[in-house]
């Protein structure tokens, strides 16, 4: 056993110390109507999200320009189906795209069948607007049910970014050989959890006081070292609505700087990492936690069946 | 103040640096629910297969002991990183099979939990353990002498004092050393963060990284200060994350930066306490 940063040799391109994916959840309405569908009747509260669509999305996509940084953006169908406009901007700017189902749904409470004919409406939506295939999925809220990982290598996609428990890609349970590679991401690295806050109904449930917006940026700059010191993947989670304000969006040029000026650290869509680790890390180490529990659970009769 | 014998070397204060290496146990291992979702599993297994070698580096950098608590279910499965705790010169103690609370067992299943885990302790590191930690903390009225019959000598699980006591058990004076625990010192209380089931229950924020460093320094100044005992609930799934294990090292530094510091493992400081020649340990009796 040795740690992550002794064996980084040969773990990412030559020259490149730390990888650093930025990503974007644009999920505009549909955000709140998953949560809750009475929200359709709510205009005040769904054009807080609406303002992602509206303005916050093409702020980053100037920040982003700006920086010369390129990002990956994950959206519900029913997101390219509203603002194919801004899907295309974002496309164009030659940023990626990865999908989330048609509406942002709860894969661990529909059955494997009704997940898939979710998620093909999605990728299908999403596809439409781009005019090619997505590849890349990240899922939205709920748990990943244990199916989640063959439907999605069915409907034809190649990588998620989705799980937690990682500081580098790894290929996810699933049956057989075929196993669908995530590029994991972190509570701590989220924009939403620092910041979102709504008065009617609360969100956070308990309606906690906004981080502190020196501190947020100070805790992801903390985690962005550690991924220096290791060569490790950082991933981080923005939100149009919550980080393209003119209050924060200068939290994530503070942050793209930081990233530019750590030596050896390079930005990349999750395509290109994606396309990197697959071809050069086929497996898991056996003690990582996805193979233990592949292990562990043939083993255990009793575990409950997804939901019929 | 003068702390006369109660620490050895004349220290001034003790730090017990303890981890809770809880891995994917808990209630939903224990209910089942884990095993329909491994997302889950993985964000607890992150404890033992990434961030445990990360914070085993960290304390051999600065050469500083530690007490791991290890749920017997961890140990079952990451053998290879377990024995490393070891390999490494720290101390591997109790955490129930599966992370129980044993405020929820019977007397006969905490007897069942401590012998399959002595059981296992001694199969793949070799030795049982001497230490124990209830997981989430409470235990029952009968827990501390089923401890020490299955040979266990000192528990880290109350709250109620700032050095360590022996727990008087049928109203006699046992061997059993107490090393308290402060909900301030654990990194549930500021940097845990789940969904679904929600931790915190109303979605509170993480907290700065910096402004816990700087509550974590000045609770050990005042452990020191007072001559207390010092110990952490650290969880490697929670804090040995790239950016906090960072955060972790600036904790170190500051503490080694004090002299007069006895940096022991659970074992040690609980043998020390019990060796006192006052009644009942280095400052008399309790409860």
């Amino acid at each position: 056993m040795s740690s992550t940063g002794e064996r980084s040799e040969g773990r990412w391109p030559a020259g490149v110390r730390c990888m650093a994916a930025v990503t974007v959840n644009f999920d505009a309405e549909t955000l709140l109507l998953s949560e809750d569908p009475t929200f359709e009747d709510r205009q005040k509260s769904l054009s807080v999200m609406r303002y992602g669509a509206r303005r916050g999305a093409q702020r980053l996509l100037e920040v982003f320009a700006e920086k010369d940084v390129p990002t990956t953006w994950f959206l519900p169908g029913r997101v390219a189906e509203t603002y194919p406009t801004v899907v295309r901007d974002i496309a164009e700017a030659g940023h990626s795209i990865g999908f989330r189902g048609y509406a942002l749904e709860r894969y661990d409470s529909l059955s494997q069948q009704a997940a898939a004919e979710a998620l093909r409406r999605g990728a299908d939506a999403v596809s439409n607007v781009l005019g090619r295939p997505v590849r890349g999925f990240r899922l939205a809220s709920g748990n990943w049910p244990v199916f989640l990982a063959e439907t999605l290598l069915g409907l034809g996609i190649g990588w998620s970014s989705s799980w937690f428990g990682e500081d580098l890609p790894f290929h996810l349970p699933g049956p057989g050989n075929r196993r669908l590679l995530d590029i994991p991401v972190s509570y701590g690295l989220d924009d939403r959890i620092a910041f979102f806050w709504n008065f009617s109904p609360p969100m956070p449930a308990g309606q906690s006081r906004i981080s502190s917006y020196a501190e947020a940026l100070g805790n992801w700059i903390y985690e962005l070292e550690g991924c220096q010191r290791e060569g490790l993947c950082f991933v981080m989670q923005l939100h149009p609505e919550i980080c393209g304000t003119p209050g924060r969006f200068r939290l994530v040029r503070d942050l793209v700087d930081a990233i530019r000026d750590s030596g050896g650290t390079q930005f990349a869509t999750c395509d290109q990492i994606a396309g990197w680790w697959q071809d050069r890390h086929p497996a898991n180490d056996p003690s990582h936690p996805a193979e233990v529990f592949v292990k562990a659970a043939t083993t255990i009769d009793d575990h409950p069946a997804p939901p019929a | 103040m003068t702390n006369g014998d109660r620490w050895p070397n004349d220290a001034r204060s003790c730090v017990a640096l303890a981890f809770d290496l809880d891995g994917p146990t808990g209630p939903q291992m224990i209910d089942g629910s884990i095993w329909g979702s491994p997302r889950r599993f993985c964000l607890g297994g992150y404890g033992p297969f990434r961030a445990l070698p990360r914070i085993l580096g960290i304390l051999a950098r600065f050469q500083l002991p530690a007490t791991f608590f290890v749920p017997a279910w961890v140990v079952e499965h990451w053998p290879r990183e377990c024995e490393s705790i070891v390999g490494h010169g720290h101390e591997v103690a109790h955490h129930g099979y599966m992370h129980e609370c044993f405020w929820d067992l019977t007397v006969q299943e905490q007897h069942d939990v401590l012998g399959k885990s002595q059981a296992i302790f001694e199969r793949v590191l070799g030795a049982r353990a001497v230490g124990f930690r209830a997981p989430t903390g409470d235990w029952h009225l009968q827990t501390p002498r089923l401890l020490l019959e299955h040979g266990i000598s000192y528990s880290s699980s109350m709250r109620d004092d700032d050095r360590p006591y022996r727990h008087v058990i049928n109203g006699s004076l046992s061997e059993l050393v107490e090393i308290p625990a402060r909900v301030d010192m654990d990194d549930y209380s500021c940097f845990a963060y789940f969904r679904d089931p929600d931790f915190p229950p109303g979605q509170d924020r993480i907290a700065s990284y910096r402004l816990t460093l700087d509550n974590w320094c000045r609770e050990f100044d005042g452990f020191h200060e007072v001559g207390g005992c010092f110990t952490t609930i650290f969880h490697p799934e929670v804090s040995g994350t790239p950016g906090r294990a960072i955060v972790l090292e600036q904790l170190l530094q500051h503490l080694t930066g004090q002299a007069g510091v006895w940096f022991a493992r659970g074992g040690e400081v609980a043998t020390w306490w019990r060796s006192g020649t006052v009644a009942g340990g280095r400052t008399g009796a309790r409860r």
